[in-house]
């Protein structure tokens, strides 16, 4: 048999059909165009993100290397170097530190190294940029970062200009004029200078002593913990590795598994939709290609050859108009951003061939599979039936029991299901629009700015006074900021709470008594049982501490009812007596860990406490409770260090402002914390704390500002959340159109059954109530299945979100829910009689006779 | 035009002392489902509707109460009791043609509109459904108005009206019976 041999017939009827469907024909291309374009925008923007990050990872570690070790031995980088799980060995050393002060009497901070050539170019070149000159050779060549140049005062550097420098090495202070031989920008927070392999070996530096080798590993973490059993290291060796959170979860991948299935799914929705209804239409027509003897192979392959046609024309500008996009407008958008926010870190645009390999193959498929199921039913149509077709009469159903169905909303409601596919579609396309919205939107909105701050700073602003900060305080702490600056703080308009804490050194008086159980298990961790001293001999000494009266420590302000409420809720067991405290008559000490308690050892001791003030007196405190390390995580005492660096003495304790009262009426602030009210005033504000910062005459101080905070995380989330937002616009526009059009040929393809309708009597009033009541069910089960599907996406979303980082919290987003849902009422409600109004001008008669022919 | 689908390009239609031209749209729709049944040539039965629905729709809609006797007299008188959970496209022509005119009748209405009601079925079953309409028309005293391209059947009429593209050729001639 020749069934195909009137396959130039079949092409001449495929040509008539292109000519005479010209919007439709418009409308499948239109289809494909949007759908490549989001798959195409979905994939290039989304390979840049993961991209910008690895870079940005790469660069704030400023090495690509996975694992260092300091200071290794000949033998045991011989070991390393033969392993084969270590991919390439870099080795450094570190040369020294730039010794220089600048104009406002600041140190500099540069430090010297020198790379070897693998340790340069395949671990550092990665993490900088912009590199001018070559690295230097010799022993008087040196190249500096951007940074380190602009700390030296040099805004112009020049290719061997000199450089005179005084810096430490490890052979003390040295002098040296140098010759630039390069510079980079690097996105390290220090300096960086690099020196010549000639410079190293003249001063003596080896591998031993002063070098480290950094590795790259093939397979991380495992390999890590691969190196860390087969290398046997000394006593002060350790590998450090940067063992980076990665996204690897199951939930993260379940997400982005179901991401791509949506995108994908509402493609597929809205081609298939285009072409099935074009089908449908065309019903008589394939009914009558049949009777013509038009075998079933050569209607399929008409449907699909015109499809491949649309696809032709589609996918190809859909990849141009997202290359556009993605290349084009959106290098330009994010370098705005980065401009704005001094920009630490440059937005890349990385040409990957493997989008364009995989928009198109998803396009592909997608209109491939969604022309499949159209050209079945275009070929499976019966003559008979395609003549006396009816659009989307129920097929299937024989008889029903019941007697109610001329009621307007039971119509409505057997109109929704009299085709079950249909119903579907419109189901689908609004609820994976809706969902993926939810669930975009619920991933940036947990990764916002303010999650962000409060994940690295309890506060918008933190002052602290460093001079608590040190580990051995030789001087008596001068107060650096007083109450006029802290009443100043909170006259700035935005202000919601201003904290202070304010802290003394006091002497404990050494009752043995009190703190043996607190002594006993300090010694066992501490450097006189390593250096083989006894207990007694431990006590020897720190009897000398308390008698020169250097036996005590920071005693500071906790003024947080939730703090005291959320420990007793931690240590049902030992609760503390919160009023007693708030009296000021006991006292917490910290900061235990999971493995090592003194503090807990000290609870129920009385300590004597004396201020070191000019009010100082002796004061007894009940030691009531302490602090595990996860109680009460404050950064601005958890910088507090010692005066004296004792071994064996608390940390730190915690007493109440009525307890600091009894102690001395002269505390002095040692930190204070600022909150404001609303974040977009942070730069404001952050400006009028620095002009009254300039009116301190201190300088033991410092200042965190959560403006760089919220800089860092624009920086690094402007390209995730436009990323999202257009996905989500996108998927609006997609779900809208699939919805607006299956609604639109729903009433269309139903044109002569109204007509009907209206000859027996149905008033278009009555209709147009059907028809939204049709919309309102449509609305009403697409929120049940946003409610109970889309809410479980989400718990999966808010499970994920986490892993993507580390600061981000997921918030159920209530308005979006009831937006959407309301927007969803609305459309439904009113689309479809809206359409309706529209092909009900011609008069009843027209439309019957319409039918007919 | 007499059924108040169409409105005529001039002259006027006045059925029960009603101008039809001057009613709006939604006043000839109410008027149309309260006094005029329609047959028509394929049947126009809505399908998502089983036979015993289509049959009380044109009341429903009208928001009455279903004369439950009558409509069961009705489709006692044309056989259609065991058919009334069907589907109409599980009905034959002459079913369905069955099912169309109960729908037409139920509403008791003052003129039933028949176009070409046997177009599209075969001559034994044409004239039972002619011979059904006959005597329903006696039984539940209605006027029918019938268009038909069938000498036969339109001879079976009280009054014949001939029109030829458009032009009234004949008609006001009583036959007598």
């Amino acid at each position: 048999m020749h069934a195909n041999r009137n396959k130039k017939a079949v092409k001449r009827v495929e040509k008539g059909m292109m000519k005479a469907n010209r919007i439709r024909n418009l409308f499948a291309v239109f289809a494909i165009i949007l759908t490549t374009f989001m798959i195409t925008t979905v994939f290039s923007l989304g390979i840049n993100y993961a991209e910008n990050m690895k870079l940005m990872q790469v660069r704030t570690a400023g090495t690509t290397a996975d694992v260092s070790l300091a200071m290794p031995t000949k033998a045991q980088e011989q070991q390393i170097r033969d392993l084969e799980y270590v991919k390439t060995v870099g080795t450094q050393y570190m040369v020294g530190s730039v010794a220089e002060k600048n104009e406002e009497g600041r140190e500099l901070s540069i430090v010297l190294q020198y790379y070897d050539n693998t340790e340069w170019e395949e671990h550092y070149q990665e993490a900088i940029k912009d590199l001018e000159g070559k690295y230097p050779s010799d022993e008087n060549e040196i190249m500096l970062s951007e940074d380190a140049l602009s700390q030296l005062g040099i805004t112009e550097p020049k290719l061997n200009m000199e450089i005179p420098l005084s810096y430490l090495d490890k052979n003390g202070q040295q002098e040296r004029t140098f010759t630039l031989s390069g510079w980079f920008h690097s996105y390290t927070s220090m300096g960086m200078g690099f020196v010549s392999e000639t410079y190293c070996k003249n001063a003596g530096y080896t591998m031993e002593g002063d070098g480290v080798l950094s590795l790259s590993m093939n397979k991380m973490p495992d390999d890590f913990m691969r190196i860390q059993r087969d290398v046997e290291l000394n006593e002060n060796q350790s590998f450090s590795g940067a063992v980076s959170m990665k996204s690897s979860s199951g939930s993260v991948i379940a997400m982005e598994i179901l991401l791509v299935f949506f995108i994908i799914g509402s493609g597929y929705l809205l081609i298939y939709n285009v072409l099935y209804i074009s089908i449908s239409k065309d019903t008589r027509f394939y009914g009558l290609m049949k009777t013509m003897g038009t075998t079933q192979a050569q209607i399929k392959s008409l449907v699909k050859s015109q499809a491949v046609k649309f696809a032709c024309i589609g996918i190809p500008i859909g990849i141009l108009l997202a290359t556009v996009v993605s290349f084009g407008i959106v290098p330009f958008v994010l370098n705005q951003g980065f401009e704005e926010g001094k920009s630490m870190m440059d937005a890349e645009v990385f040409f990957h061939p493997l989008i364009y390999i995989l928009s198109i193959l998803f396009s592909a498929i997608t209109v491939w599979i969604a022309c499949n199921a159209p050209a079945k039913a275009a070929a499976k149509i019966s003559p008979v039936e395609a003549l006396k077709f009816q659009n989307f009469a129920p097929k299937k159903m024989k008889s029903r029991n019941s007697t109610n169905g001329g009621k307007l909303h039971v119509m409505a409601f057997h109109n929704v299901f009299r085709d079950k596919k249909r119903a579907i579609l419109v189901f689908m396309s609004l609820f994976m629009g809706i969902t993926m919205i939810l669930g975009v939107n619920g991933v940036i909105r947990s990764m916002n700015a303010e999650n962000f701050i409060k994940a690295t700073m309890d506060y918008h602003f933190e002052y602290s006074d460093i001079q608590f900060e040190q580990p051995e305080q030789i001087n008596k702490e001068v107060p650096q900021f007083d109450e006029h600056f802290v009443d100043q703080i909170k006259q700035i308009d935005g202000i919601k709470n201003v904290d202070t804490h304010k802290t003394v050194w006091a002497g404990i008086a050494f009752d043995e008594a009190a703190l043996e159980a607190f002594m006993k298990i300090k010694y066992e961790d501490s450097g006189y049982k390593a250096d083989g001293k006894s207990y007694d001999q431990m006590l020897t000494a720190l009897r000398g501490y308390a008698d020169a009266g250097e036996y005590g420590c920071y005693i500071t302000t906790l003024d947080n009812d939730e703090v005291l409420e959320e420990y007793n809720a931690n240590h049902p067991d030992k609760p503390i007596d919160i009023e007693a405290f708030k009296r000021g008559e006991t006292a917490i000490s910290g900061t235990d860990n999971d493995y090592y308690t003194p503090n807990a050892a000290l609870a129920g001791n009385t300590l004597t406490l004396t201020a070191d003030s000019t009010d100082g007196k002796a004061t007894d405190f009940l030691i009531d409770g302490a602090f595990r390390y996860d109680d009460y995580e404050d950064r601005l005492t958890q910088g507090i260090g010692r005066r004296k660096h004792i071994e064996i003495v608390p940390n730190i304790i915690f007493v109440s402002e009525a307890g600091m009262e009894r102690l001395t009426k002269e505390p002095i602030i040692s930190a204070i914390g600022v909150d404001i009210k609303d974040l977009n005033d942070l730069e404001r504000i952050d400006s009028e704390l620095q002009a009254i910062n300039s009116t301190l005459t201190t300088s033991e101080w410092q200042m965190k500002s959560a403006v760089n905070q919220k800089e860092l995380f624009e920086q690094t989330n402007y390209s995730l959340s436009l990323l999202g937002n257009g996905a989500a616009v996108l998927l609006i526009v997609i779900g809208l159109v699939n919805f607006v059009n299956v609604m639109l040929t729903g009433v269309v393809a139903r044109k002569n059954e109204f007509a009907i309708m209206e000859s027996i009597g149905t008033t278009k009033k009555q209709i147009r109530k059907i028809l939204t009541l049709e919309g309102g069910i449509y609305a009403l089960i697409s929120t049940l299945l946003i409610m109970t599907f889309g809410n479980a996406f989400l718990l999966l979303v808010a499970d994920a979100v986490p892993h993507l980082a580390n600061y981000a919290v997921f918030e159920y987003p209530v308005a979006l829910v009831i937006g959407l849902i309301a927007a969803i009422f609305v459309i439904c409600l009113s689309v479809p009689a809206i359409v309706y109004k529209a092909i009900s001008d011609e008069t009843v008669i027209e439309r019957l006779r319409d039918f007919d022919n | 035009m007499l059924g108040g689908l169409d409105r005529p390009t001039s002259g006027s239609v006045t059925i029960r002392g009603k101008e039809l031209l001057r009613m709006k749209d939604e006043e000839l729709t109410i008027f149309r489902r309260r006094n005029i049944g329609f047959v028509f040539q394929n049947y126009n039965l809505l399908p998502v509707l089983n036979v015993y629905e289509n049959i009380v729709y044109p009341i429903e809609i009208d928001g009455g109460r279903t004369d439950t006797d009558f409509v069961k007299e009705i489709i006692h008188e044309l056989g259609l009791q065991k058919k009334l959970r069907n589907m109409p496209n599980n009905l034959s022509g002459g079913q369905q043609q069955r099912v169309a005119i109960a729908r037409a009748l139920a509403t008791k209405p003052a003129i039933i509109l028949a176009d070409e009601p046997t177009g599209n079925l075969d001559s034994k079953t044409s004239m039972d459904v002619i011979l059904l309409m006959q005597s329903l028309s006696h039984e539940f005293d209605q006027t029918i108005l019938m268009i038909t391209h069938n000498e036969e059947i339109a001879r079976m009429a009280d009054r014949i009206i001939r029109i030829e593209d458009g032009k009234v050729l004949s008609g006001g001639v009583r036959y007598a019976r």
